[in-house]
């Protein structure tokens, strides 16, 4: 395998439909016979990052690059950006409205767990444009 | 012991049961927080929570959860019921509540 290339929409619209193109990357990554524990890994950040779009930035583009040593992931969005990266990443900090919360999200752990689940993760953002976070799951160690 | 065997011997509501009920169940996770269950539901195992949203679908299928019960009879929309045979994720009732569904998973498993 060089090189295998996807890009999922996120739907901001539709709270019903988030989480399809973590399902989507999880079937790709069997497929190509990855580890499953790579594959947890590389899921749980991914939805947590799609779950993020659809909350804070109604919607935006994932793109994945995956190659034999890593899954590199791109999350694009046009949302109100993150003012203070710092205490975003602060576990059990989330700016999610009560309805959100309601349905089980917006405890503060979306950011944190995108971390502690990828083996490299940054974040670029500006207030009021949008934010790009970028994810890397390494598949060998 | 699988599916099946709980099902039967908790006396739960098969409101989806398109999923591999003659899997083997692996352990019991039970929390309401989908961020939780998402980096916390190991493969096979038994998903207890109350939220009853179309978004624990989703999480019980990225997770590979062996099934999920929704406790204290919370409603269930057709919707989400529809979405769950569709899924093929076998998706359970009971009248008990989390601990007490805790207390008699663990006594058999």
């Amino acid at each position: 395998m060089s090189s295998f290339k996807v890009q999922y929409a996120i739907d901001g619209e539709d709270f019903s439909i988030a989480g399809e193109a973590s399902r989507k990357l999880k079937k790709v990554l069997q497929n190509l016979g990855v580890d499953p524990q790579i594959i947890r890994k590389a899921t749980v950040a991914m939805y947590e990052g799609e779950i993020n779009m659809v909350i804070h930035a109604d919607g935006g583009v994932i793109d994945i690059e995956i190659t034999k040593d890593k899954i590199h992931m791109f999350l694009k969005d046009r949302g109100p950006g993150i003012p203070n990266i710092d205490l975003a990443m602060t576990e059990g900090y989330s700016t999610a409205s009560e309805n959100v919360r309601e349905l089980g999200f917006g405890a503060g752990m979306g950011l944190p767990n995108m971390n502690k689940y990828t083996d490299y993760m940054n974040i670029t953002t500006e207030v009021g444009v949008g934010t790009t976070i970028e994810m890397i799951v390494n598949i060998t160690q | 012991m699988k599916v099946n065997e709980i099902i039967d011997k908790l006396h739960l509501e098969r409101v989806s049961d398109a999923g591999n009920t003659e899997s083997d169940v692996s352990g019991c996770f039970a929390c309401d927080l989908l961020s939780l269950a998402m980096s916390s539901v190991e493969k096979g195992n038994i998903w207890i929570t109350v939220q009853t949203n179309v978004n624990i679908l989703a999480i019980a299928s990225l997770t590979e959860a062996s099934c999920i019960i929704v406790a204290n009879s919370m409603s269930i929309s057709d919707a989400v019921i529809d979405k769950a045979k569709e899924e093929k994720i076998c998706l359970l009732r009971s009248d008990n509540g989390v601990y007490e569904l805790c207390n008699m998973i663990g006594d058999i498993i």
